[in-house]
């Protein structure tokens, strides 16, 4: 901006009624100044559109310049404060959430510890005078804190794996109904004792899906777990699978208490127990969420639901074939790496290895 | 002989609770609970003199179990020792607020929740002690 400009912006100034509010802008005029310019610049285009002043006499090709460079600084400084608002609100959501997980996990921790080192003091105290029953209801005590104590942090590391995204997934062709077959089997027993009928419903012939199946049969064994927890005693535990379009679904139905419709997403929570769930039901808190982290991987969806006449019905649903770039896997040994593409069609379900060093 | 005190102890662990029966279960008039419903209905008619009560229920949790004895006429002057697992200070400060007697963390020291109800259950009037000496 030359002299002549500036000496003519301020005579004009002086006769304004804005002279104070700009006249630091104009003398300093340096680039976080150029806000306060812009401002002023506003309301001259406002007010000489307005009274039909000669613009031509102030407005100059810098001064227009400096305007645009002063609208770009304001605009972009506008941009970059919600940006910083919002990675702002972002981080502090995360660090909510982070903290609210160690008083978690402080807490279930806590749980099991206070029963071992009770037990143990009580053990200590009355060794001499107690009964060899009550010493050994003291031991089984302590074991049964301990295996859950095992319990909860198998779990959480479990989880910690599945959320940042270490985990190596072997996606392979594998049908999901024998899947289905193998975790009933595993859970006769518990639910005979429970007086449970568990009923397997397969409403698709074999197809083959691609998944993983440790990690599948592990969503599988925690749905039916939490059936038998939740299901009242003699009731029927319906396991169905169904396809739809290009996915399966498996629904695990229970006739147990439900879950409270404004509980049905929380349930995948971390540390989240249902308000209806039994007081001697126990668990981590942490299936639900395991779970999710699972078909998440498979690229699918888990949800609840209520039946309408009695019981909830956890369901989960996968695609029968995942992409294809999506089916690599890439392992990296000390110093090699091996991909291994899977070939997923129907009639070639051989697997292809391709390994490189690198 | 003097009738023993009754203590209700709220717990959904059921090792806690064994924890607490075989701490209180001889010297006290002892019933366990492991809801905040049930802790209610058997507060109103165990009548109990202290209550030991467990924050993180299922379905009632032990704060509003607390709040809903404190409005309760014939419950209101009974004593209340919440023990949790929770840990915090401003978990504590909450139970304070909504009307406990005293807090103890998990893991705690058999002697202390003895002291603590001891000394909840005899509490004496300074005046008393002064005279007595």
């Amino acid at each position: 901006m030359n002299s002549k400009t500036i000496s003519t912006y301020k005579d004009w100034i002086k006769t304004t009624a804005f002279k104070d509010f700009v006249a630091v802008g104009v003398i300093a005029f340096e680039a976080i100044v150029l806000v306060e310019v812009l401002e002023l610049g506003k309301t001259l285009t406002e007010t000489a559109t307005q009274k039909a002043w000669p613009i031509d006499k102030f407005i100059t090709v810098p001064m227009i310049i400096a305007l645009a460079i002063a609208f770009y600084i304001q605009g972009r400084l506008k941009e970059r404060t919600i940006e910083l608002q919002e990675a702002k609100k972002m981080a502090e959501a995360a660090n909510n959430a982070k903290s609210t997980f160690l008083s978690n996990v402080s807490h279930e921790l806590r749980t099991p510890l206070h029963g071992i080192l009770s037990f143990a003091s009580f053990g200590i105290k009355k060794h001499a005078t107690a009964n060899p029953g009550k010493i050994l209801d003291y031991f089984q005590k302590i074991r049964q804190s301990g295996e859950t104590l095992l319990t909860l942090l198998n779990d959480l590391l479990d989880l910690a794996k599945l959320e940042s995204g270490k985990i190596a997934y072997k996606f392979r062709p594998a049908n999901l109904n024998s899947l289905i077959d193998i975790v009933r089997e595993e859970y006769n027993s518990l639910a005979l004792e429970h007086n449970l009928t568990i009923r397997c419903e397969n409403l698709e012939a074999n197809e083959k899906i691609t998944l993983d199946t440790d990690k599948i049969r592990q969503v599988l064994r925690n749905l039916l777990n939490n059936a038998i927890k939740f299901s009242p005693e003699g009731g029927t535990i319906d396991v169905i699978s169904y396809k739809k379009a290009d996915s399966i679904i498996v629904s695990v139905r229970d006739q147990g208490a439900g879950i409270p419709e404004n509980e049905l997403e929380n349930i995948f929570e971390k540390f989240f127990q249902s308000s209806k769930t039994k007081a001697s039901a126990g668990g981590t808190g942490l299936g639900l969420p395991i779970c999710r982290e699972i078909i998440a991987a498979h690229k699918g969806r888990i949800w609840a639901e209520n039946n309408p006449d009695i019981g909830a019905n956890l369901s989960f649903e996968i695609p029968l074939s995942l992409e294809a770039n999506e089916q690599e896997e890439v392992l990296i040994g000390a110093n090699l790496s091996f991909e291994i593409p899977l070939s997923l069609e129907a009639n070639g379900q051989e697997e292809a290895l391709v390994g490189s060093a690198s | 002989m003097q009738e023993k005190s009754k203590i209700l102890a709220v717990d959904d662990n059921s090792i806690n609770l064994a924890v607490i029966e075989e701490l209180l279960g001889s010297q006290y008039n002892l019933m366990t609970v492991s809801t905040g419903i049930d802790a209610l209905k058997m507060a109103q008619e165990f009548r109990p003199d202290l209550i030991i009560l467990d924050i993180m229920l299922h379905g009632m949790n032990g704060y509003d179990v607390c709040q809903q004895i404190r409005k309760s006429s014939s419950l209101r002057h009974t004593k209340i020792i919440m023990v949790s697992a929770k840990a915090m200070t401003s978990e504590r400060l909450k139970g304070y607020q909504v009307g406990a007697d005293d807090y103890l963390t998990k893991p705690f020291d058999g002697e202390e929740l003895l002291a603590k109800v001891c000394a909840h259950l005899h509490p004496k009037p300074i005046k008393a002690i002064q005279e007595n000496e």
